[in-house]
């Protein structure tokens, strides 16, 4: 009976503690807001089908979600692109649908376009890969406002090999193509599945 | 009589287990005086490719350790990365040797410092175990298993 007791005591306590639920259209969001919205870049690069993709017209009227990164990368990239992934496979195709993921490589030397289709086809069916000359990689980051990638050929690795230093965050346009939200390394899966579903509303008629 | 008996018996038992759970819970997390290598673990990779891998590695002495290098049976090089993140741009440095200070760790984390097994001989899936080495200057080898998991998962 004791034992009863000190169980429901337990359990009140519990429920006492437990915070109210988010409201999603006031609660802020779990990436960094910016204080100010910026524009869509435009840009166009080559997709994995060998076509040109014209980045702000292909987006257009999507969530797009937009990285930087290179196949070699240990972890930043692939875990940014495993986790948006497993997200989107979650989430209502009204949702997923209104989605549009954009992986750009900072390193198109090494990252071929059947590289590139396997490595992201592990993460995502749904993952734009996009491509081009060192130049046109580097003049789409600049229209993104991102840090250029520069490939580190000081610091060789033990094989001979290099390493690529790039912006760690995945940027986010909502459909009214405003970039308003950026998502640093280590953005957690709970915090994208809070964070796309308001974000696909915004600028959408109701 | 049997029940009062047995009744005796079941409370021994349970100071007996509760003593040997106090003693569990006494432990200190590091064994004193030992350099111990946990935690170990490593990101899925195609074969041939590089796969990332992670272990916390603690220095109980009271002397500083250099981890002289890690080795594996399962890749053609394991090398050690530091990685650091500075105004949202991540870049990557060889680690070569770095010292344990005493009673201090090293942590291998993903986003930060991180061990990279170039060339593996076969393809990492989710649920496999890579045996990795790490030598150390003075506590010498220690071999640890790493659990591969998927990204994301």
């Amino acid at each position: 009976m004791r034992l009863l007791l000190g169980l429901l005591i337990l359990v009140a306590g519990c429920d006492r503690g437990r915070e109210p639920a988010p409201d999603p259209n006031t609660d802020p969001y779990k990436g960094l807001e910016l204080m100010q919205a910026m524009g869509k870049p435009e840009f166009t690069l080559t997709d994995l089908d060998g076509r040109d993709f014209d980045f702000r017209k292909e987006t257009d009227g999507h969530l797009t979600l937009l990285f930087f990164g290179y196949t070699n990368c240990p972890d930043v990239c692939p875990l940014h692109m495993a986790n948006i992934g497993a997200v989107l496979r979650q989430q209502p195709p009204e949702v997923a649908n209104r989605v549009k993921v954009v992986f750009v490589t900072t390193d198109p030397d090494r990252d071929s376009i059947p590289v590139l289709k396997e490595w992201l086809g592990r993460f995502s069916p749904q993952i734009i890969g996009l491509t081009g000359t060192a130049a046109e990689v580097s003049a789409a980051q600049q229209a993104a406002r991102q840090l250029p990638a520069y490939r580190d050929t000081v610091n060789r690795l033990v094989n001979g090999g290099y390493s690529v230093g790039h912006a760690a965050q995945v940027i986010a346009f909502t459909p009214d193509d405003s970039l308003r939200v950026v998502y640093p390394f280590g953005i957690r899966q709970e915090d994208w599945a809070y964070d796309i579903p308001k974000l696909v509303r915004i600028g959408m008629p109701r | 009589m049997r029940g009062r008996t047995g009744g005796q018996a079941d409370r021994r038992t349970a100071v007996a287990v509760l003593f040997v759970v106090a003693i569990g819970c006494a432990r200190p997390s590091a064994p004193p005086n030992e350099v111990t290598v946990r935690g170990a673990r490593a990101f899925e990779a195609r074969v041939g490719a590089t796969a990332a891998a992670y272990a916390t590695i603690i220095n109980g002495t009271d002397s500083a350790e250099v981890l002289d290098s890690v080795t594996t049976l399962v890749a053609r090089f394991a090398s050690l990365h530091a990685q650091q993140e500075q105004g949202g741009f991540v870049t990557m440095t060889p680690l070569a040797r770095p010292t344990i200070p005493p009673h201090d760790s090293l942590v291998l984390r993903p986003g930060g410092d991180h061990l990279m097994l170039e060339g593996v001989d076969r393809t990492l899936a989710a649920g496999d175990e890579v045996p990795l080495v790490f030598w150390f200057h003075h506590a010498g080898r220690i071999e640890v298993v790493a659990n591969v998991s998927a990204y994301g998962s």
